[in-house]
């Protein structure tokens, strides 16, 4: 694989080449007072010189010292908003004269270059892979926008506040699953980007690049920021043994005592990067000749989301919110043969009451085997 | 009846000691009944109590203006009768044969008596009895959860 | 692989799109239940297994799991028997001679068939639970000398909630197979029994060491049934459930019809009593 660096002043030449290969180019940007994946055109619709202040609970975003492109963790979308939207259409039923004709709806044509795609990030797809492409049947939509995917990754420069990828083993190092890697360096007197190739096309993409080559005092430089990155998590979880822990401690009283704080909101489900879960929406004409059936995203804390016959059966927050937790990290070991979570944090900072999924794996350990 | 026979007409039964089956086989007879006859009434006395051999017979309690209700039906090994036991000693269903049935009866007044003389004997009898109330108690809650109903 | 994106190859299909069937036959069990006998309007049939489920979908109402009740050896015509209990099912429930819907499937893992080949065989079924399992007893009265001693036990609420009586009828006429049936409770006109279907187990005859118990119906009475086959000595990993929760998909992407790590669209819904025995214990799991 081929390398080199790029001077802050030749970014524009990435954004240039992308486009002319025909991607849409889908990067940070600052909305809202947040940063948020969306359509970018060139390295001034970046975040600039911000980073994001995280917490339970907590995002500001905050002005650094330095112009930095990717000075931040990440925000509450994730790359699921584009592989697997929010709501699709999935078909249409022409009615006419009592017959039904069953029409796949269209998936949109657009090739997709992500840019700045963290290592947890890198994980979450490779695990959202495996639900939607790896255990029997293929979904359409998610397959059909992932396989012209350009991805170019980004070395973590820092760690948020409740980053933990370090105990899941999925970062800050990008390792593989991308095309292209960049490792921004910066200080008084640089401001550059060691690039790196991860395939063939990447490989084709960085040699139209202006730049130099990398030499071994280049790759310490990225060693030396990942190594800062990697000491910096803001939490951490200890995942020994945790699928036997949580499938042993089902009727635990910490289930109750988060319960209290719980909302039901959803938030988690809507931020967290694995989250796979749907529903179906039908929707009629009001002539009545067309209907549609359409997917959209679905959170297991709804409370009709499990039922026998329209009764709920976990009836109660409590009994959702282990559900959540149970699949997310010990159930989707059985399902996908991983863990379902990259310990990138975005549940405990999008969650309204701070509730941080690694304090309550802790709890639940330090006192295992109680019971309600 | 021979002992072998009382022995193999019911689970309950055959969990008598010799002598105590014996006891029990010199306080029967066997009878047969036609469909629709009644072995005991709501009210009644309870000095008779039955063992099914062949056929059916059901419980059920009457109510005024609707057909009567079977809450149970007993088939061949079953005990039919539980209040010939346990004071007030007066039934509390009524016994209908649904099909032509053969059945073992038994004196109750005489069991009873005999229990109260010998305490060995009161207690297996005591105990094959409350098995068989645990057992249609647990029963009876179960088709109380009403399962197959509309959720 | 060049660095231009590319046109795209062939799409894959849409795993959610529907087939279109009609309504052939409406038939009503109870007050409730409905049974249709469905045809697929493009002549294909749909191949199953017992136990399996297909996808039904009615014009912009919706979508529901279905067991299929039909006739494994005669898959031309596609059987289910619905109970009105909610919006999607009650629409069902109204459907008429003629009308179309769409049908996605067969889903799921079967009845294991192939374990009760020289054993004895008893169906224990709650309520609408003998939908589920009549394509069992079709398929074990089809090839009948292949088997031991084959059973149904049957429980429902009243004699006016049985399904399938004609059925229930012609079966019990036969010599080779033992039919047994009771209600909660009924009214002295119910010449059969009165009692719990767990109470039927004494009137059957089964080897427990050479049983394969396939029981279906509500989870309380499935968990009764196991255990009173389990205390008689047939083995847990002989008992077979069919589990239930709503699905949105049955392909294992929604994840609605999760039970433990289980897709029971996917995994099941037909699973070995051993392997959920647990699972049961657990409230709201």
């Amino acid at each position: 694989m081929s390398s080199k660096i790029v001077d802050r002043s030749d970014i524009g030449t990435l954004f240039e080449a992308l486009a002319h290969a025909g991607y849409q180019i889908m990067g940070p940007t600052v909305r809202d007072g947040a940063i948020v994946y969306d359509q970018v055109e060139a390295a001034d619709d970046l975040p600039i010189g911000w980073t994001d202040i995280q917490d339970g609970g907590s995002y500001r975003l905050k002005r650094r010292d330095d112009d930095a492109l990717f000075g931040y963790a990440v925000g509450q979308h994730s790359w699921k908003e584009m592989l697997f939207p929010p709501r699709t259409e999935l078909f249409r039923v022409e009615r006419s004269d009592g017959s039904l004709r069953f029409v796949p709806s269209q998936v949109p044509e657009v090739s997709y270059a992500f840019l700045g795609v963290r290592a947890c990030e890198l994980a979450a797809m490779a695990i959202q892979d495996r639900v939607f492409l790896g255990s029997g049947e293929v979904d359409r939509t998610y397959e059909t926008a992932r396989r012209d995917v350009f991805t170019v990754a980004v070395n973590c420069m820092v760690a948020g506040g409740t980053c933990f990828c370090v105990s899941m083993g999925t970062g800050p190092r990008c390792t593989d699953g991308y095309d292209m890697v960049l490792t921004e360096v910066i200080d008084d007197d640089r401001h550059e980007f060691v690039l790196e190739s991860g395939t063939r096309a990447g490989e084709d993409l960085l040699a139209r690049l202006p730049g130099r080559a990398a030499a071994q005092t280049d790759f310490d430089e990225v060693d030396g920021i990942v190594a800062r990155t990697a000491s910096q998590m803001g939490r951490s979880m200890d995942n020994t043994g945790i699928k036997e822990l949580l499938y042993e401690n089902l009727e635990h009283p910490r289930w109750e005592d988060v319960a209290q704080r719980c909302l039901a909101c959803t938030n988690c489900t809507l931020v967290c990067p694995t989250c796979f879960c749907s529903t179906t929406e039908d929707a009629v004409s009001l002539d009545s000749a067309i209907a549609t059936r359409s997917r959209r995203w679905d959170s297991c804390f709804t409370l009709d989301f499990s039922g026998v016959h329209g009764v709920p059966v976990r009836s109660t927050t409590k009994e959702r919110y282990r559900q959540w937790m149970t699949h997310k990290l010990a159930s989707w070991y059985d399902q996908f043969g991983s863990s379902g979570c990259v310990g990138c944090g975005r549940c405990i900072t999008w969650c309204p009451v701070g509730i941080d999924i690694t304090a309550e794996v802790a709890a639940i350990r330090a006192t295992q085997g109680a019971i309600t | 009846m021979s002992l072998q026979s009382l022995r193999e007409s019911s689970e309950l039964l055959a969990r008598l000691t010799n002598t105590e089956l014996e006891l029990f086989e010199s306080l029967s007879w066997e009878i047969e009944a036609k469909a629709d006859e009644i072995l005991f009434d709501e009210g009644e006395p309870a000095d008779t109590f039955y063992v099914v051999i062949e056929g059916r017979v059901a419980l059920e309690i009457t109510s005024p203006g609707k057909s009567p209700m079977i809450i149970q039906t007993l088939g061949p090994g079953d005990l039919v009768g539980l209040s010939w036991l346990l004071p007030p000693h007066r039934w509390n269903w009524r016994a209908r044969v649904t099909d032509d049935s053969r059945l073992i009866a038994f004196d109750a007044v005489e069991v009873r008596r005999q229990c109260n003389e010998n305490r060995d004997l009161a207690l297996e009898v005591y105990q094959v009895v409350a098995d068989e109330v645990a057992s249609r108690l647990h029963s009876t809650r179960i088709r109380l959860l009403d399962l197959y109903s509309r959720p | 692989m060049t660095t231009s994106a590319t046109t795209s190859p062939a799409l894959p299909p849409e795993a959610m799109l529907p087939r279109p069937f009609r309504v052939v036959a409406r038939r009503e069990e109870t007050a409730d239940t409905v049974t249709l006998d469905l045809k697929a309007e493009d002549g294909d049939s749909l191949q199953f297994t017992p136990g399996q489920f297909t996808m039904l979908y009615v014009f912009g109402i919706g979508e529901v799991p279905l067991s299929i009740s039909g006739d494994p050896g005669s898959p031309d015509t596609l059987m289910h028997t619905v109970r009105a209990v909610g919006a999607v099912t009650e629409a069902i429930a109204a459907l008429d001679e003629g009308d179309r819907v769409g049908i996605r499937g067969p889903y799921g893992t079967g009845w294991p068939m192939e374990e009760t080949e020289g054993r004895d065989v008893v169906v224990a079924a709650g309520g609408i639970g003998l939908a589920p399992v009549r394509p069992v007893l079709l398929a074990l009265l089809a090839a009948r000398s292949r088997f031991g001693a084959v059973s149904l036990i049957y429980g429902s609420r009243t004699p006016l909630d049985l399904l399938y009586l004609e059925e229930l009828h012609t079966w019990r006429s036969r010599f080779d197979v033992e039919i047994e049936v009771t209600v909660d409770r009924a009214d002295a006109g119910w010449l059969g029994d009165v009692g719990v279907v767990t109470s039927l187990l004494p009137r059957i005859a089964f080897d427990p060491k050479n049983t394969v118990a396939v029981v279906c119906g509500p989870e309380i009475m499935m968990k009764v049934v196991a255990a009173e086959m389990a205390s008689r000595g047939v083995g847990g990993g002989s008992i077979y459930v069919s589990m239930e929760r709503n699905m949105k998909c049955a392909i294992g992407f929604c994840g609605h019809c999760q039970f433990g790590p289980e897709f029971i669209c996917r995994d099941g819904p037909v699973f070995p009593y051993e392997r959920v025995a647990d699972r049961l214990r657990v409230h709201a799991l």
